[in-house]
Order: C-alpha cells, then structure tokens, then sequence
C-alpha cells in the first residue's frame, strides 16, 4: 500500500520528539523491537493520530503490528481515513 | 504414585517431563514445547555451558527477548550447577554491561542484536539465540544456540547440585547506587514457585500468560510456579493492549500477572471485554505498586469471574504478601496477609512489634529470604540482619529482610502500605534509583549536576523528575536532555519533567547534594 508523505510526516515528527531522541527514523525501522515505542507510549501516539488525523482508532488495533514501523501506523491511519 | 522430590529448578523440569511428556510446558507464538522438549533442550545445552567451561557456581546471563531458548537457558544454568542472570531486554548496553560486570559471567545467552550492541566489552564466550553468528570484532569464541542444542546431551558430566546452591541473581534497584544483584538460592527459587502456586491454586489445567520480564523476581514467578505444578507458560512479548487481550481469548489464558500500567491498559478496553468477556481467565494478581482503587473497581466489574489477587512482594524475599480475591474493600493501600509460611512483622525504630495502627517498617522472615546482595557485603547487612526474637540458645543468625517499606497493621491482621523510608522511586512496577537516573542524565555529557526523585503518579505509582545543572556555559533545553536519556536508558528510566537549575544544586553540610532541599524546591 502506498501512504502519502502528508501522513507519515507528522507520525515521524512525534517519534522523534517523543520516542527517537531526536534521532532520525526510517519509514521501515522496527519501532518496537529496537525498544523505542512502548505499550504506554503508544496510548500518547493513539491520542495524538486521532486529533492530527480525525480518525478513531479501535481498541483492538492497538496491536504491535500496527505500531511495528512508520509505514505501519500510516497505513492504519489510511485505513481508518478510507 | 512415587514421591517426587524437588530441590531445583531442574528437579521441576525432569518431575514436569517424568509426569506428562507430551503436555505442554511452552507456547510461543505458533510454535507449541512439550515437558520433553524443554529438559531436551536444557540438558543439551547445560552439556554445553560445562563444555565451555561453566562451572558450579558461575553466572550465566539470559539478555534475549522471551523466547524458548530464553526459557531452556534458566534450565540449563541450573542444571549446570551455574546462577542464570536474566537481563531485562528493554536495557540498553549501558546497563546491561553494568550487570554483566557486576557479577562477572562467564557466559552470555543472548539475542545477535543485543550481544552486537555489546561492542568491545562483549563478552568472550557467548550462545547466540538463532541461526547466525553476528559479524563482530568479539564474535570469535561465540556460537549459535541452533548449533549447541544439536549436540548430545549426555556428552559432559553436570555436577552435583543441591538446595544450597545458588539458582539465580536478579537485579534490582536500591535506594542508592546502580542496580544490585540480589542472590537466590535454589531453595528459594522451588519454596517461592510453592508458596505462590498454593495461593494461586495452581494445577496443570492452568496456562499462564508471561506478560512481565523474566529479570522481575515476580515475572519468573509465572515460569517458575507453572513448571512446579506443569502448567503451561504462553510467552507474550507484546504488552500492547489489543495483543494481550487477544492472546487471552486465543490461548484460553487461566492465569495473568501484571503490574499496574497493564491493569490501566486493559481498563481502556472495557467495551471490549463487555462484548466479549473473557470466560477463561480464572485469576489476575497485580505485583509491583498499587492499583488505583478505580482501576480495581472497573477490573471486577468487566471480570466478574477472575479472582483479583492484590500482592506486595520486595525482590529480596521474593514474595511478602497477599490480598486474597474475596477480601475487598479494606482501602486502596491494603496489601492483605502474609503469604504462606512467612511471617511480616511491622517493627518500630527499636526492633519492637507495633501496635496496630502504628506505622514501622515491613520485615520479611520466612523460606524465601534470599542469600542478599552478590558481591556488596556493606549494603547485605543493612537489610539482611538477625531475626531479633530467635531463641537466645541458637548459636547462628537466622537473616531476615528489612525492607525499607512502612506499613502499618490493623485490628484485623491486615497489612497497609504507607511509603519508603528513603529515596527509593517505585514507577510502572520497576524499582529505580536517584543515582541510576541521575547516571544516565550526567552520560549524556549535557549536564555536570543532576538530582532525580519519584513523585505520586495516579497510573504509574511513581513518575521520576529530574532537575539538572547544564554543562559550562552551555545552552541545554530540558528537551535535548530528554532526547539524550532517551537514547541511554530503557524507558522507564527516563524522566518526565526535567527541570533546568542555574548554578549548583543546594548541598549539605557535607558537601553532597541535599536532595530533600532540591525536592522541596522543585517538587510543587
């Protein structure tokens, strides 16, 4: 699937505030298992897609899968825009 | 039936797959472990750690991922006579070198990335979970677990091991100082599995979920507990709420243990489990901090068929106490009764018993006191110190635990929680010092002073504040602090509000920073 650089733009700006240290994070890099995104975290990046982006993300999409990289998360915004 | 014996951790393994081959002891992901395959795996890869020259009595660090090899390993160790040291994956080199330093091991069994991140102080001899042996400079004398679990199990005699023995070191934090290898036995490690699998009514119909590391006295309770009674262990990575709640359902979990941030986690998923109330979780018990009493209310409320076990326990002893599930109601701080075969007792500055109402420090008697700190006589007999009501005719010290907590005690024998008597930060279930924070912040190279302390935190138990002192003339914003620490320390080390000080930080008489003048400046 192909997510536009509008959505993944904002999704690295708070990783790298919130998660990276300011460190720069590929679209690809595993988040959670190079220890940067954890389940509290997440909670804070849910809130924060769901303002930027108008959607409502399920309870049951917060799975690491979902959360595994950037292109990860984009394409659950995607889906939950579509 | 024969009586069997259990002295180790092994003897559970070799009684576990004497008992029910075939049963299941390990889920992980897809892949499901019999009893046999666990002591297979164990007793090759034991042959192995005496090959590379494991002996009785050595430290072997776990620094994987959850994994069946991470599991096997803690076997192996024990069945090799050798104390297994779990490190918590989350660490980053920088504590995990601490820890592999501090108890000097001989082996590590650990993660290709992980050991990779190691650089030049890796350590000579390792195990590599997996099929390949990083490319690094201090890879040579490594091999990957695949290669030894291949070999013959009966190829090295094991030792001769017994109760005595040490079994384990986990770490943990005190109130000062880097974390502190705590020393177990391997009568403390199968009397704490005992204890705990007696409360819990544990029986092999029982599959537990792993949720918590296994380098957390109370995560490798749930390994320990459903090896003793061979139940099955269902290894679960993710803590993501959607993940855990989803491997409840597909596994049929009976058993959950967590700490408060979990419990607060899964809450948020109350309309979930309204729609589809999990019918198979027969108990959930919550270590590590107290939960908030809303927290509580909303778990039996979308549990109504779990039994909600509240318990305290402090790494040093193990296991403490227990609130059993159909005792409620008796305060958000009440961390209930003894667990079995131990006595908790509420002392006051004079080593006398309180009266009830009366707050005195918590200490620990009973089977699961551990050996103390490894390596730290000075900090041992600060809180390992002579049961003071022994009989005066026995000659030799009976060591039980005061643990820095206050508690106090009320007309019905219930224990209440109160606070520290020191800096000690408890958050999201870890134990953190001041001095292990404020090691990360002054390795970031930013900051010349910093003074941390924990502060009440209606999720996390405890949240860490940390005010620091930028380096020279430099220019630092609280944020570049925070980028950095991010970088150096797992995540629950990092602090939430960072306070930038200009000049020194206020110091004692003595010249050390006064950290209660710090807090009371700060803490507001």
């Amino acid at each position: 699937m192909t997510v536009d650089g509008a959505v993944k733009g904002p999704i690295r700006e708070w990783l790298m505030a919130n998660a990276t240290g300011g460190r720069p994070v590929s679209d690809d890099q595993p988040l959670i298992r190079d220890g940067l995104l954890t389940s509290l975290m997440v909670v804070e990046l849910v809130m924060f897609l769901e303002q930027q982006f108008g959607v409502v993300i399920d309870d049951m999409d917060v799975s690491e899968e979902n959360f595994a990289s950037i292109q990860a998360i984009a394409e659950l915004v995607d889906r939950k825009r579509a | 039936m024969t009586h069997r014996a259990v002295f180790t951790l092994h003897d559970m393994a070799r009684n576990a797959a004497e008992r029910d081959p075939s049963g299941i002891a390990v889920v992980s992901g897809s892949d499901r472990y019999t009893f046999a395959d666990l002591l297979g795996a164990a007793e090759a890869m034991a042959a192995a750690l005496v090959e590379h020259g494991v002996r009785l009595g050595d430290r072997v660090a776990i620094y994987a991922e959850k994994s069946f090899v991470a599991v096997a390993a803690m076997v192996a160790a024990s069945l090799a006579g050798a104390a297994y040291v779990n490190v918590n994956p989350l660490l980053r080199a920088r504590q995990a070198l601490h820890i592999l330093r501090d108890c000097d091991v001989r082996l590590v069994i650990g993660d290709a990335d992980k050991l990779a991140a190691l650089g030049e102080e890796a350590p000579e001899r390792a195990f590599v979970v997996g099929d390949q042996v990083p490319d690094v400079p201090r890879a040579g004398g490594w091999l990957t677990v695949a290669e030894v679990l291949r070999g013959e199990p009966g190829r090295a005699a094991l030792p001769r091991v017994q109760e005595h023995d040490m079994a384990t070191i986990i770490y943990t934090s005190g109130s000062t100082g880097l974390p502190k290898g705590v020393v177990f036995s391997q009568r403390n490690v199968v009397v704490g599995a005992e204890i705990v699998a007696t409360y819990l009514e544990n029986t092999s119909d029982d599959r537990i979920l792993s949720v918590l590391p296994f380098s957390f006295d109370y995560g490798m309770n749930q390994f320990t507990t459903a090896l003793l009674v061979g139940a099955t262990l269902v290894l679960q990575r993710s803590a993501f709420p959607a993940d855990v709640i989803r491997s409840l359902r597909e596994y049929e979990i009976t058993g959950l243990a967590g700490v408060p941030p979990l419990w607060g986690l899964l809450v948020q998923m109350g309309r979930e489990l309204e729609e589809r109330p999990l019918t198979s979780l027969r108990y959930i018990t919550n270590s590590g901090g107290q939960v908030p009493a809303a927290h509580v209310a909303e778990l039996r409320r979308l549990l109504p068929t779990t039994k909600i076990y509240l318990m305290y326990g402090l790494t040093e002893a193990f296991r403490s106490t227990y609130l059993p599930p159909d005792e409620r109601d008796r305060g958000p701080a009440c961390i209930g009764k003894p667990i079995p075969n131990t006595d908790i007792w509420v002392l006051n500055e004079k080593n006398e018993h309180c009266a009830p109402g009366e707050i005195g420090e918590l200490v620990h008697r009973g089977p699961t006191v551990s050996l103390g700190y490894w390596n730290r006589p000075e900090d041992t007999a600060e809180r390992f110190r002579p049961n003071p009501f022994a009989p005066p005719g026995l000659p030799h010290p009976e060591w039980v635990v005061y643990s820095g907590d206050l508690v106090w005690r009320d007309e019905d024998g219930f224990l209440h929680f109160v606070g520290r008597k020191d800096n000690l930060i408890k958050t999201q279930g870890y134990r953190v010092s001041p001095e292990e924070v404020e090691d990360v912040l002054i390795g970031t190279g930013l900051v010349q002073e910093a003074c941390a302390f924990g502060m009440p935190d209606p999720d996390h138990g405890q949240h860490i504040v940390a005010v620091v002192v930028p380096r020279g003339d430099q220019e630092v914003s609280a944020d570049e602090v925070r980028r950095a620490c991010v970088r150096q320390a797992p995540p629950y080390m990092v602090p939430k509000v960072i306070q930038i000080h200009q000049g020194i930080l206020p110091r004692t008489p003595s010249g050390k920073i006064d950290r209660q003048a710090v807090r009371d400046a700060y803490a507001g």
